[in-house]
């Protein structure tokens, strides 16, 4: 009796679930854009969201995560997120294909670069990429290898460069830490002296607790693209299309590089 | 089942089995002393003990961080050599210890307090001395608790994700643990191994109530019965 009354009750409050995921939104998000922002471009993108803030323009919420983690969010809940800004070309197709974003509104708009870094304190020195199997080294951490932008990159790579007729890849498996985002990638990074990481060179600027070891050689360096591109459901498509547009342009440009990105010019749509 | 989900389950077992045997025995005395004895502060001591319960599990993986890293004060530096604590198994152990901790002191505090204060009282005057009493009497008599107690500690420990990953991280093999893998599946969209994962967590803790029900119905002789 008492057992079917509580199932009843929890059978209803589920069924009120989807209701309230799908409901209106927030009075306060109807005056803002929610972007959903790979977690490489936190710092830039707050200091976008104040620049755009101070000439007028739209006030900006923010999810910053993982492409791998805030692809996988908006295709759970499509309407959560206005604009999509991603690390890599991989996870704006995997909307694409599932048609969750606004078709052509996909923009190649940033570059960025993978150093070699270690924790500020740490007595390793890498002088190529080869000596990353130095038995000194611990720890290997890159973001996830197969899901997360930066830690695919930093895969591509080392799969390119060969030691002794082996892929480099191959000879530092055994000790990748893998991490859920690129900045997760560099907590590794500053947790332990014997870790080194490949991260963004953005991202290594953005903390003084570690030091550059390596700046990957241009040679070698797989093109990196981030690609922002406009939710297929959002509801204020407008101000999102203006948003991207912005993104694109000489201002933003300027406070982007002051960050090391680069522009994005190079980087192949396809 | 894959190499890597085998493995999650492996560390996750000798990872939460570690902890609760390495806990228990300071825990059993620190419940013992709270239920039994006064002392001055014992409220501030019992209240602190509990604090992992109540906080964030990341507020005490990034504690227990910031004490270990290399310029902490449980760090290289100061120590002068490494606990090796971050980003290992043993950090796992650790960090599921403490989150652990309060849940057995206070079930087994609670074991203690229920058992007869003149049932010592009697051992006592009969010639046993105070650790004989606890041995003989004391522990037996609270058994049943102390059981429930482990296995609240166990299972606490097999779930334990906030403080461990802070800690230990969440690295395959090393101190990659049931909760982390599903959660690093999950995040990478690797339905599959997701699904596995859930599958083989829901019979763990199926297996354990099961279990912890068999032992606590089984041999009462064990505990006592009021």
């Amino acid at each position: 009796m008492t057992g079917s009354w509580w199932l009843r009750r929890a059978l209803a409050l589920l069924a009120l679930l989807p209701a309230c995921a799908g409901g209106e939104r927030t009075p306060q998000s109807d005056t803002e854009l929610m972007v959903f922002a790979a977690a490489s471009l936190r710092d830039v993108m707050l200091d976008q969201a104040a620049e755009l803030e101070r000439r007028g323009g739209p006030a900006l919420a923010f999810n910053f995560a993982g492409s791998n983690v805030l692809a996988l969010q908006l295709e759970a809940s499509p309407r959560s997120a206005d604009v999509f800004l991603s690390a890599d070309r991989l996870w704006i197709d995997h909307l694409d294909r599932r048609g969750l974003l606004l078709p052509g509104s996909t923009t190649p708009f940033l570059s960025n670069k993978l150093v070699v870094v270690a924790a500020r304190t740490s007595p390793i020195a890498v002088g190529e990429l080869a000596e990353l199997t130095s038995p000194a080294i611990r720890y290997l951490a890159v973001g996830h290898p197969e899901a997360v932008p930066a830690g695919r990159y930093a895969r591509t790579l080392l799969e390119s460069v060969l030691v002794d007729g082996v892929p480099l890849w191959e000879r530092v498996k055994p000790r990748l830490a893998p991490a859920s985002d690129a900045r997760a990638a560099l907590a590794l990074v500053e947790a332990r002296d014997d870790t080194v990481g490949i991260v963004y060179r953005t991202d290594a600027r953005s903390t003084d607790r570690v030091r550059v070891l390596l700046e990957v050689p241009d040679s070698l360096a797989p093109p990196i693209g981030y690609f922002a591109a406009v939710a297929g459901e959002s509801t204020r498509r407008e101000a999102a299309t203006r948003l991207v547009r912005y993104l694109g342009s000489d201002e933003a440009r300027v406070i982007f590089e002051r960050h090391g990105f680069s522009r994005a010019a190079g980087v192949s749509n396809g | 089942m894959d190499d890597s989900t085998w493995s999650a389950l492996q560390l996750t077992l000798k990872v939460a089995g570690t902890a609760t045997l390495l806990i228990l025995g300071p825990c059993t005395f620190v419940a013992y002393r709270l239920a039994r004895s006064r002392f001055p502060g014992k409220r501030i001591v019992s209240a602190l003990l509990g604090l992992p319960l109540v906080l964030p599990p990341t507020a005490v993986g990034y504690l227990l961080l910031e004490l270990l890293s290399s310029r902490g004060p449980l760090g290289r530096e100061v120590l002068g050599f490494d606990l090796d604590l971050i980003l290992t198994w043993k950090g796992a152990v650790l960090a599921a210890g403490v989150m652990a901790m309060p849940l057995v002191v206070r079930t087994a505090q609670v074991a203690f307090e229920a058992v007869d204060p003149r049932l010592e009282m009697m051992a006592r005057t009969l010639g046993h001395g105070r650790v004989r009493t606890f041995f003989r009497f004391t522990l037996p008599l609270a058994g049943r608790g102390l059981l429930a107690a482990t296995i609240l500690g166990f299972t606490r420990a097999v779930g334990e994700f906030g403080a461990t990953v802070t800690l230990a991280g969440s690295i395959p093999g090393r101190t990659q643990t049931l909760a982390a893998a599903i959660y690093s599946a999950q995040q990478v969209g690797n339905e599959r191994e997701a699904h596995v994962l859930l599958a083989i967590a829901m019979v763990v803790g199926f297996v354990a109530i099961l279990v912890s029900e068999q032992l606590a119905r089984g041999h009462p002789e064990d505990g006592h019965r009021t």
